[in-house]
Order: C-alpha cells, then sequence, then structure tokens
C-alpha cells in the first residue's frame, strides 16, 4: 500500500492509505489528505475516539447531537458500509466519492434508491414514499390534510411505477430521475471540488 | 528589511521600493531554480519557471500546469525554518480567506495548496501584468483617469472583502497586481503581515506597513480595538494621493514623525491634483477613524462614478450558482423528500462543521409566486439590493456582482408554496446584519417559518 509514510503515530483506528483510497474514488490523493483533516474534526466532535457516531454526524449537519432526521439516519446508513453502528475513515471517503462533482451518474442514482428504499426491500414501497414525504412536512413543521398528502404520494407514486406493480424497482427509478434530474441535485457536493483548499493537510504531507 | 519601519525612500516622484517579498516584477531574464526544486515538476503537477519575488519566509515562482498547461504563481513557504510553525495559522487563515473571496475579478484566486515534507506551496492565479506600483515607478505618477480606474477596482475589491467579513489590513503597492488586461487583482491575504508581527519574536497585533496602514491601527493602545474596514479606506487614500503624485502623502525615516504629521493633517497635494480628487484624498486621511470617509460612501462621489464601468447591470446574478434551480414550479414527491435538511451534507465541509441550517431558511407562504417576488423585489430595492428573477422558481439577490442570496420558490401542492432562503456569500454579515431587515420585510408572505428560521 504505497506506505511509506505510514510512520506517523498518531494516525486514527480504521486509517487506510489515501493513495489506495484515492485509487477508488474520485478524489486526488492530496484531496483525501484533506478528507482526513475534516475526518478528524468530525470523529473527535462527541466521542474522542477517531470513528463518527451518528451523533456526531447529526451535529454536523444540525448543530444538534440529538436531533431526529429520518434521512440523516438514512445517510448514516449508507455511510456505515460494514453495517457496524460507526462510519470509519475509508467508509467516509468512499460513501462522499458518490458526492463529488464527477462522479459517475449511475452511482448517484443508485445512491438515491438506496437511500430511499428505506426497509431495503430492493424497491421502494408507497408506505415508504408516504413516511418520508410525512417526515419532510413533520420538519418543516408543515401541517397538510392526510387527503392532500395521500394525493401527492400517489400521484408520484403512480407516475414512477411505469410498470404498475406497485412498488418502483431500480429500472424505473432511473428513469424517473433521467426525466427530473434535479432530484439527485443534493447527491453532488460543489464543496468536494475544492476540498483541499477548505482543509489544507500541512502536516500530513505526500510525496507521491 | 521587512521590519524597517522606515517608509519608501523620499520623493522625487517614482522610486517607490518594491516590497520585501511577493508577486511578479516586469518580465526580466529567468533567474536560477534552487536546486530543492529544480529539474522536476513540483509533486509531479507543475514544473516551475522563474522567481517573480522573494521574501524571507517565502518565494514566489512562475509555474506551468504539467496537466492544464496553464500558466500560476506558486508561493513556495520552507516548513524546515522554525518560525513556520507559528506561520501555520496564519497560512491557514491566507488560504480560507482567499477561497472565500475567490469570486471577485480584483480578487487573486487561489487554485490549491500543496504539502511537500519540506514545503507548503499555494498554487495562486499568475497576474501577468506585475505589480501596480512597478508601472507608476516605470512611467511616474498615473494620469487621474487611470488612477481613477485603478482605484475603483481597489474600492470594489475592498468592498467586497469587507460584505464578506473580511478586512484586509494591509492594503500596500507590493499587494496590488495587474491581470493581462490591466485589470487590478488584490493580494496577500495574511502572510504579508507576518514579518512585522513577528519582529522580537513578539506577536505586534498591528499590521501593515507603517507607510499605508492607518494610525489608530499603528498607534492603538493595549486593548483598542480598531475598525478595519475604516482602516482599510485609509490606505486607499493613500494609494490613491501615490497613483496620483507619484510619491507618498507622509515620508518620514522618523516614525513619530510621520504620525505627528499624520495628526496634524500636514501633507502636501502636487498642483495637478484636481479639486474632487483632493477632497476625496482629505476625506480619507482623516486621521479620526470616526469622521473619516467610508469605502460606501466613497462610491457616491462624482468623482468615483466618473465613467464606472458598471458591468453589475449585465453581470447574472444566478448563472453561476450551482444547482440553482431552474424551470420547476410544481414538485414531485420525491421533490419534497430531497429538501430534506438531513440530506444537505454541505453543512460537513462549512467551517470545519456545523453552521446553522446550512445558510438556508425557509418559510411557506399562501401567496402567489408573483406576489412573492414582487415583495422580494420591493424588500431589495428598499435595502439597496440587486434582485433578478431567474427562469424557473429561483430569485437571485445580490449587491455589485456578488450574488449573496438565492430564493427558491416551490409549489409543494396548489396554493401553498415553500420558498427557501439561501444565502450564497457574505453569510455572516447577511445574517447577523441584513437578515433581520430581510425577514421584517418579508413578514406579510408568511404563512409559517420554518424550524429554527426565525
Amino acid at each position: 500500500m504505497g506506505g511509506c509514510l505510514s510512520v506517523n503515530v498518531d494516525r486514527i483506528p480504521g486509517y487506510e492509505e489515501p493513495a489506495l483510497l484515492s485509487a477508488e474514488t474520485p478524489f486526488s490523493v492530496r484531496e483525501v489528505e484533506a478528507l482526513y483533516e475534516l475526518f478528524k474534526k468530525l470523529s473527535h466532535s462527541v466521542f474522542d475516539d477517531g470513528v463518527i457516531h451518528k451523533e456526531e454526524l447529526l451535529l454536523a449537519l444540525f448543530r444538534d447531537k440529538n436531533k431526529t432526521n429520518l434521512f440523516a439516519d438514512r445517510i448514516f446508513d449508507l455511510f456505515d458500509l460494514k453495517q457496524n453502528g460507526v462510519i470509519e475513515f475509508g467508509e467516509f471517503v468512499r460513501s462522499l466519492g458518490v458526492f463529488h462533482p464527477s462522479a459517475p451518474q449511475e452511482d448517484k442514482v443508485a445512491f438515491a434508491f438506496r437511500l430511499y428504499d428505506l426497509r431495503r426491500t430492493g424497491y421502494i414501497e408507497r408506505e415508504e414514499l408516504q413516511e418520508m414525504v410525512l417526515a419532510l412536512l413533520h420538519e418543516s413543521e408543515l401541517a397538510l390534510s392526510d387527503d392532500l398528502i395521500q394525493a401527492i404520494v400517489d400521484k408520484t407514486f403512480n407516475e414512477v411505477d411505469s410498470k404498475g406493480d406497485g412498488k418502483i424497482d431500480q429500472e424505473e427509478w432511473k428513469e424517473f430521475v433521467l426525466k427530473n434530474p434535479s432530484l439527485i441535485k443534493n447527491m453532488t457536493l460543489p464543496y468536494l471540488m475544492d476540498i483541499s483548499l477548505a482543509f489544507p493537510s500541512f502536516l500530513s504531507p505526500s510525496e507521491t | 528589511m521587512q521590519n524597517n519601519p522606515t517608509p519608501p525612500p523620499p520623493p522625487p516622484p517614482a522610486a517607490i521600493s518594491p516590497g520585501p517579498m511577493e508577486v511578479p516584477s516586469p518580465p526580466s531574464p529567468p533567474r536560477k531554480v534552487p536546486e530543492d526544486t529544480a529539474g522536476g515538476a513540483l509533486l509531479g503537477k507543475y514544473h516551475l519557471g522563474r522567481l517573480l519575488g522573494r521574501g524571507s519566509f517565502a518565494k514566489v515562482y512562475e509555474a506551468t500546469s504539467v496537466k492544464e498547461g496553464n500558466a500560476v504563481a506558486i508561493k513556495i513557504i520552507d516548513k524546515t525554518k522554525p518560525i513556520t510553525t507559528v506561520m501555520e495559522p496564519q497560512i491557514l487563515r491566507e488560504v480560507a480567506v482567499m477561497r472565500k473571496l475567490q469570486h471577485h475579478p480584483n480578487i487573486l484566486k487561489i487554485h490549491e495548496v500543496l504539502a511537500t515534507k519540506s514545503k507548503i506551496c499555494l498554487v495562486m492565479e499568475l497576474a501577468t501584468g506585475g505589480e501596480l506600483f512597478s508601472k507608476v515607478s516605470r512611467r511616474g505618477r498615473l494620469p487621474e483617469g487611470n488612477a481613477r480606474r485603478y482605484f475603483q477596482q481597489l474600492v470594489a475589491a475592498l468592498r467586497f472583502c469587507h460584505q464578506n467579513g473580511v478586512v484586509h489590513r494591509d492594503v500596500k503597492p507590493q499587494n496590488l497586481l495587474l491581470g493581462k488586461d490591466g485589470t487590478l487583482k488584490v493580494s496577500d491575504f495574511g502572510l504579508s503581515a507576518l514579518p512585522e508581527q513577528l519582529q522580537d519574536g513578539l506577536l505586534h497585533t498591528a499590521c501593515g506597513t507603517p507607510a499605508y496602514t492607518a494610525p489608530e491601527v499603528v498607534c492603538r493602545r493595549q486593548g483598542n480595538g480598531y475598525n478595519g474596514a475604516k482602516a482599510d479606506a485609509w490606505s486607499c487614500g493613500v494609494i490613491l494621493y501615490m497613483l496620483l503624485a507619484g510619491y507618498l502623502p507622509f515620508e518620514e525615516n522618523n516614525l513619530l514623525a510621520m504620525y505627528k504629521r499624520i495628526h496634524r493633517r500636514d501633507y502636501v497635494f502636487p498642483e495637478w491634483m484636481s479639486k474632487p480628487v483632493r477632497s476625496l484624498i482629505h476625506q480619507l486621511l482623516d486621521p479620526d477613524p470616526n469622521t473619516r470617509m467610508k469605502l460606501d460612501d466613497v462610491t457616491k462621489t462624482s468623482w468615483f462614478r466618473k465613467s464606472l464601468r458598471d458591468d453589475t447591470a449585465e453581470h447574472p446574478l444566478l448563472d453561476h450558482i450551482p444547482g440553482a434551480f431552474k424551470g420547476v414550479s410544481v414538485v414531485n414527491a420525491f421533490d419534497i423528500i430531497s429538501l430534506s435538511s438531513g440530506l444537505d451534507l454541505s453543512g460537513l465541509f462549512k467551517a470545519g462543521g456545523g453552521v446553522g441550517e446550512n445558510g438556508k431558511k425557509r418559510f411557506m407562504s399562501k401567496a402567489t409566486y408573483e406576489a412573492i417576488s414582487e415583495k422580494v423585489r420591493d424588500v431589495g430595492n428598499k435595502l439597496g439590493y440587486r434582485v433578478e428573477k431567474g427562469e424557473g422558481g429561483s430569485i437571485g439577490i445580490g449587491k455589485g456582482r456578488a450574488t449573496l442570496v438565492v430564493i427558491q420558490v416551490w409549489e409543494i401542492v396548489e396554493s401553498l408554496l415553500l420558498v427557501e432562503v439561501k444565502v450564497v456569500e457574505g453569510g455572516v454579515s447577511f445574517d447577523q446584519v441584513q437578515w433581520g431587515d430581510w425577514k421584517e420585510g418579508l413578514e406579510e408572505i408568511v404563512h409559517s417559518w420554518h424550524n429554527d428560521a426565525a
């Protein structure tokens, strides 16, 4: 693993070589190093242990480590590739790679699908869509009548479910996103373009 | 020589000392590149070219990107010098500031930061026209029209800084560069103040170069703060004087004597300076920061406004906003979901995470889109903003060239609109200073505020 620099003493547990992560993601080695600077900050914000706990993600997103938010929970679950309840450095970089402006669209579409497939059945079901709409309305402290909500959900669901089998599969989702590209707008973070400026890593130099 | 408080040599016109470090000088035969960087490309990315300037802690080289082939300037800071550790926060600050300000045409852009075992490298835009002041020293004073054109750009850049909560504090000749078409580029946010700060190994919080620095900054007593924007206005006065005269208004080898003259307003206008510009300089070189002219007021004077290139009018507010939502007003259920702030990961990157609701404020409205945009326009005009309606449900709000806020309107269901106010630039000053007025102005069309936006 190109590990000429792995002599560093205070690496966090689960650290992976930037060169390795760079090869797997749209990030350059230096950008991975910048992400490491960011990761160190995030992963020590609540628990001083070098992995990101859900509280730490919530703190970063909402300034409130006890916030309940369905979608942040989903993000956390998807980032936690090993499903061990914490986000390690490698998981962080690989997952954020999907959000890179130059990451393939298919990856973004697929990520969004998994995000919305709340029960991981491989399909987005009508109840899941309804649950998510309710969650957003709740988050926005917005009360709509049940009929209205049902109408919004049904209209969209029937539009996406082109096969009419009562569930949305990956293929239908892909088609729908193609028609509504704004749906995966939040799967792209322009910030990742200049990450090495935002979190310059002077102290962990790489010679490549 | 950085610590030498002596201003540049006295008149006659010309003879302005090049700064202790920094920046492109006019083309000269290539100088020898030091051994440690000679030969191969810097980290495989840049071929180093000639040395443009040097200081005690940094050298600036011209360089070419291996991949894109474009020319850049690279400031290389030697990490092996013990002093660098002390400087690191300052370098970080410089980078953060330049990054924040990089959308202004009169501010030198930073492209990337590289680090090797022994060096920190800031890769920046190359100002091919060199230093503005080497031009003045070559040709002597500038005609009023030229001086005005540079001054307008300097003021525009500094006002942009101030709007974004940044005070330059070290406006001086070495920091004013020229782009290839003669565009002024303000550079050096932070580093140049260092040598002065570290004098005697002590941190002297007054920074800047005495000849260009406002008296209240240099003479301030312990604990007395000063208004940085006012201090920058002073420096603008000195620069304008110098552009027109070819020499500095106050020049003394003795600092004390110089500040006596500053406080007595003891300087002479050369006969060729016009009356309006004398009045302007007089108001900027006011030793009392409280009565000194503000840069905002400078832009209202007729001398300043003359042949002002107002390209702000056609400068679109929404075009460069990534993901500005266009052409959709009715949203589907997935659009609604995607509005969740739990899906907006940008909070991870803001100042190390967690800046409010990611600069977003939302409210529901039962008014029509037309009524909303009408209201935004009214409030904007009243508060002195430029308001531009986008293609879909988006409205841009800006000042000058800066797009400060994008307002996005979504139709959730008929007669119920979700309005999102997203701060794009100048977040701090907008939130703290201007948002209150906006909120009050918009109140009529608001049905309910979301979360803690209130």
